[in-house]
């Protein structure tokens, strides 16, 4: 896939788990699973905006592009 | 009392399960009603074309009520936008074809059995759209699950 998610990079450099970070942004940790391990078809904004607020970085630093192959 | 989806639902679930007796009842009464059939008709025995015709189209009834059963099953879990109940469209939707084309070939003895042959078929192809619309469905569905 193109789109890469660097959300549990972010997550280990704010050292945060899963479950506070679920919590926190008003998801399952089920759903933020599915968004870790790229199984995610869509985000939302205000998912993202949620992210980044508790993560305290920017779409970018969580999305990134990388060109198919 | 108020008229809600779980009456209709079990309405519809009695109905099938009403059809499937029909069908089962029909498995005896095809002989007598064949042979009734060729000594009114005044015309050349097709007792054992119609018979045939009758007794493949019931067994395909079989294989249509069952997958509706199943279909209706599922939409009382609320399962409703799921891969199996496109399948059980599909399977109707073939079932129904099936019949069809067993009437046309029977409308070679009888041709009032093309005007049979056309309502199957025209029922199995609003089943076929419908089982297309259910694929689209489920797609939205499964992006909408996976919306985060």
């Amino acid at each position: 896939m193109a789109l890469i998610i660097n959300l549990d990079v972010v997550m280990a450099k704010r050292k945060i788990s899963s479950g506070q970070l679920a919590e926190r942004i008003g998801i399952t940790p089920a759903n933020l699973s599915i968004l870790k391990t790229s199984k995610a078809k869509a985000i939302r904004f205000t998912t993202l905006e949620a992210l980044c607020r508790e993560l305290d970085c920017q779409p970018g630093d969580i999305l990134a592009y990388e060109p198919d192959e | 009392m108020k008229w809600t989806k779980a009456h209709s639902l079990n309405l519809s679930i009695i109905l099938v399960q009403v059809a499937f007796l029909l069908l089962v009842v029909t498995l005896f009464v095809i002989p007598p009603a064949v042979c009734w059939y060729d000594s009114v008709s005044g015309r050349e025995p097709v007792r054992f074309f119609l018979g045939a015709t009758l007794y493949l189209s019931d067994l395909i009834g079989f294989l249509v009520i069952g997958a509706l059963y199943r279909l209706l099953t599922n939409l009382r879990q609320e399962k409703v936008f799921i891969p199996q109940n496109a399948s059980y469209l599909r399977m109707i939707s073939w079932g129904l074809m099936a019949i069809a084309l067993l009437l046309l070939i029977f409308s070679f003895a009888r041709r009032l059995s093309l005007l049979f042959a056309f309502v199957m078929a025209f029922l199995g192809l609003i089943l076929r759209v419908l089982k297309n619309v259910f694929e689209e469905a489920i797609a939205l569905q499964n992006e909408q699950d996976y919306t985060i």
